[in-house]
């Protein structure tokens, strides 16, 4: 904004030829020109002076396109009146003339003493004026209907109660006319580009703050983008009363408020494009931040509150050093390599270049080509350089973020599949594995198998062999059992044999009683060889169904008869094995034992094992020869309970130790010196009494008292 | 004079009754006849010094034979009674025990009852 003024300012400066007095005009230039040369001015209100024969000799000269707060008469006095004399050729009587008017301020335009127009309203008393702007473009039509000198009076009142703001460097001109041809001035205004320039402004900020808005919405952690969308947004904000209302507003208070808004949000948007800036480079806010932030809120606010003195030196200074602080930021950060900091370093040298350029053309250094093209396009590419520059860096942030991305996803994907082809690997390998455990396991599974048959054939060998150790350990018993049965059937038949001699003495003699007698013995005597000779078969067969491997046959059994048989088996066996062996054993069997469903063989066999055991315990104790008195016994008892039959077989040996109770139904555990015992005599036992015969067989011992074994069968 | 035979095979009875059918008849000798070592004893108490002769086995449940012959002469430290253990073949050690007990003589299984019939003569 503030060059479109200096702009005018300048170029009218050209045209306008300086001169004292009668102020001539031959020609007028297209472009027109604003008649600033030979004005005066008088404080105070008279109509008289508005009239073209008035001697305004005594009035100071004076320039009223300049800013009004340079008139003191302006403000010292309610009203005030300007008169321009000039003359004109006869040419441009026949030319349609018009004013372009600018003021800060209520005005009556004279012309020759006729009033030819009237801006705002002017009154005597302070409060009561009423100041109007008027908008671009606002004319009066000069009627200059000969040639020859020409009065122009102008009655001017300022409005003293408004705040009038300095915008940049824009003066508040008090009164400014601008002599045009009518038919050059829709020309002459289109002429000037500024709304074009902001128009475009407008588009690319708008452009810029929906992209960073989209961005930042996208990416809440980037709150650059946020900065630079409000940077955008605020910059819109200003764009849009300056071009869209400042520009159609006549009256003066609502231009200077807009003005005041706009001058703040420019104040703002470098506030937040320095906050971008630092956000970008992720600076440390440090001493000059805080020194700049103070800085443009200082100036702002005495920009704000002191805008009547039109003083905005400060505030532009702020800008000036917010602009350098962003190029000192990016110089730092390009210098530590900082990706990307070198466009937002050049933005800022191209902004600098294009203002320093844009000078130039102001002052007139350079030409500024037609329409002062070269001017308008230097201060707007000068404005959008900055922020140019950083969405240029934030597209490359993003193109390198996403191509960083696409470079991980690659790697990711790589990675992927390596992991992918690693699990394959790994499942390969575990298949394999697998398939050679299993093989392992079958191979093991088949040895075990083998080991298992192996095992069960050794326990059946072992068993067989326990069976023979102990008929082994039997056969002297076995030999005096049937010893004796023999001696019966040798003696019975001996002695029946001598009876018939003495019989056949007896009948030769007719001794008939005699011979009964005799008679009735040889009989009884043959029944007693029967008897004892099926004795000694029997012995032989329990001898032989001992150690017979398949399972027998459940009969009724007489188990009286069983123990008697067995302790006698194992009393005399363990004689004839240890010398000089000789234990007490008696027997308190029950007596009225009903006859017992069980395998009689097996149940020999756990009598037998346990009779052994008795006897080798207490045959122990007597070698031991610790006790002098010391009489070996092992008794046998046999009794129906509620339970059903308890047999207890009790010895007084050595008693077996609390601690190994536990372990002598356990297959192989034997406390026998090696060679003397399988171990499986007691496991065996338990096996044939709980298994075969759903009983149970228990110990109880007191070491060095004795045992007692406890078979306890149910009656079935 | 009696003879006291002490065997738990009851049959033992029989067959003394049958060998010495004629002794008995005739009433040289008197046979008393107990199946344990306890019974024995007891016998002993009752008819004393009536008894001349033992015949023990050895191998019996309850009181053995060597017990029986220990408790003997525990009572009569010399014979009478003479005590003869029966004993079955071979058995040497029990012989030596017995002999140290103050057994008198042996006679082994099957007996000899030709012999043991001289020998009650003597």
């Amino acid at each position: 904004m503030r060059y479109f003024t200096l702009f005018l300012f300048l170029s009218s400066l050209s045209a306008f030829a300086q001169k004292s007095g009668l102020v001539p005009i031959d020609s007028i230039p297209s472009q027109g020109f604003v008649l600033n040369q030979g004005w005066k001015m008088q404080a105070g209100d008279d109509p008289e002076w508005a009239k073209t024969a008035y001697d305004d000799a005594q009035w100071v000269p004076i320039d009223p396109s300049q800013d009004f707060k340079n008139i003191p008469e302006l403000w010292e006095s309610k009203i005030v009146w300007f008169r321009l004399k000039f003359t004109i050729d006869s040419s441009l009587t026949q030319k349609t003339l018009a004013c372009l008017v600018s003021q800060t301020g209520a005005s009556e335009i004279f012309l020759n003493g006729n009033r030819i127009g009237s801006f705002g309203k002017i009154a005597d008393q302070n409060g009561k004026v009423l100041a109007f702007t008027p908008r671009n473009g606002t004319s009066v039509g000069l009627p200059l209907k000969r040639a020859g000198m020409q009065v122009l009076a102008v009655r001017f009142a300022v409005q003293k109660n408004l705040p009038y703001v300095v915008f940049a460097d824009r003066p508040n001109v008090a009164l400014s006319l601008h002599l045009i041809e009518i038919k050059n001035l829709a020309r002459y205004l289109l002429n000037d580009l500024t709304p074009y320039f902001e128009f475009g402004r407008f588009g690319l900020y708008l452009i810029l703050a929906v992209i960073h808005f989209a961005l930042f919405r996208f990416n809440k952690k980037d709150k650059a983008n946020l900065y630079f969308f409000l940077f955008a947004l605020v910059n819109l904000f200003s764009l849009f009363f300056i071009s869209m209302v400042y520009r159609h507003v006549d009256l003066a208070s609502t231009k200077m408020f807009f003005l005041g808004t706009v001058t703040i949000s420019y104040g703002l948007s470098l506030f937040f494009f320095l906050q971008g800036a630092y956000a970008i480079f992720s600076t440390p806010k440090g001493l000059i931040y805080w020194f700049l932030m103070f800085y443009l809120c200082a100036s702002s606010f005495i920009l704000y509150a002191n805008y009547q003195n039109g003083n905005n030196l400060g505030f532009t200074v702020a800008n000036i050093l917010i602009v350098f602080e962003i190029g000192r930021i990016a110089w730092v950060a390009f210098r530590k390599n900082h990706r990307g900091a070198r466009i937002i370093l050049n933005g800022t040298i191209a902004y600098g270049l294009f203002f320093s350029l844009f000078n130039l053309f102001a002052w007139g250094y350079l030409p500024a080509g037609p329409n002062w093209i070269w001017g308008h396009l230097a201060i707007n590419l000068g404005f959008i350089s900055i922020p140019v520059a950083v969405s240029i860096y934030l597209a490359l942030e993003s193109s390198f973020a996403s191509q960083s991305l696409a470079k991980k996803l690659k790697e990711v994907e790589l990675l992927s599949q390596r992991t992918l082809a690693q699990e394959q690997e790994k499942q390969e390998l575990l298949a394999t594995q697998n398939e050679t455990l299993e093989r392992q396991v079958a191979e093991r599974t088949t040895e075990l198998q083998q080991s298992l048959e192996t095992l069960r054939s050794t326990q059946t060998q072992l068993v067989q062999r326990e069976k023979m150790a102990s008929l082994g350990e039997l056969t002297a018993g076995i030999a005096h059992e049937i010893q004796n049965p023999l001696n019966f059937v040798n003696n019975f038949a001996e002695v029946s044999s001598e009876m018939i001699d003495e019989l056949q003495t007896e009948i030769n003699q007719g001794n008939t009683e005699e011979v009964q007698s005799i008679a009735t013995d040889l009989k009884q005597n043959l029944d007693k060889i029967n008897h004892h000779g099926k004795r000694a078969s029997s012995i032989v067969k329990n001898m032989l169904e001992h150690s017979r491997t398949s399972p027998g046959q459940k009969t009724a059994t007489d188990l009286n008869a069983l123990i008697d048989e067995c302790l006698r088996l194992s009393y005399h066996g363990l004689r004839a094995q240890i010398k000089g062996f000789q234990a007490d054993y008696a027997l308190q069997l029950a007596d009225q034992l009903p006859l017992v469903t069980l395998v009689s063989q097996d149940m020999g066999r756990v009598l037998l094992n346990l009779f052994n055991n008795a006897f080798y315990a207490v045959g122990q104790r007597q070698k031991l020869g610790v006790d002098k008195d010391y009489l070996p016994k092992v008794i046998a008892s046999s009794k129906v309970n509620d339970q059903g039959i308890e047999i207890r077989i009790s010895d007084n040996g050595l008693g077996i130790p609390m601690a190994l109770q536990d372990k002598i139904f356990q297959p192989f555990f034997t406390t026998k010196p090696s060679g003397e015992g399988t171990g499986l005599g007691l496991s065996l036992s338990y096996e044939i009494i709980t298994k075969g015969h759903q009983g149970n067989l228990s110990v109880e011992s007191v070491e060095g008292q004795g045992t007692t074994f406890i078979i306890e069968l149910p009656l079935k | 004079m009696s003879i006291l035979v002490v065997d738990d095979e009851t049959d033992i009875r029989a067959l003394f009754e049958q060998k010495f059918r004629k002794e008995i008849r005739d009433k040289v000798f008197t046979f008393e006849f107990a199946h344990s070592g306890e019974s024995a004893m007891e016998l002993l108490k009752e008819k004393g010094s009536n008894i001349i002769l033992i015949l023990s086995d050895i191998n019996m449940p309850g009181m053995s034979g060597l017990e029986l012959l220990r408790r003997v002469r525990g009572i009569y430290p010399e014979a009478p009674p003479k005590v003869f253990m029966i004993t079955a073949y071979g058995d040497k050690e029990n012989r030596e025990r017995a002999n140290v007990l103050g057994a008198d003589d042996f006679l082994t299984k099957p007996i000899d009852f030709s012999n043991l019939k001289e020998r009650l003569h003597e």
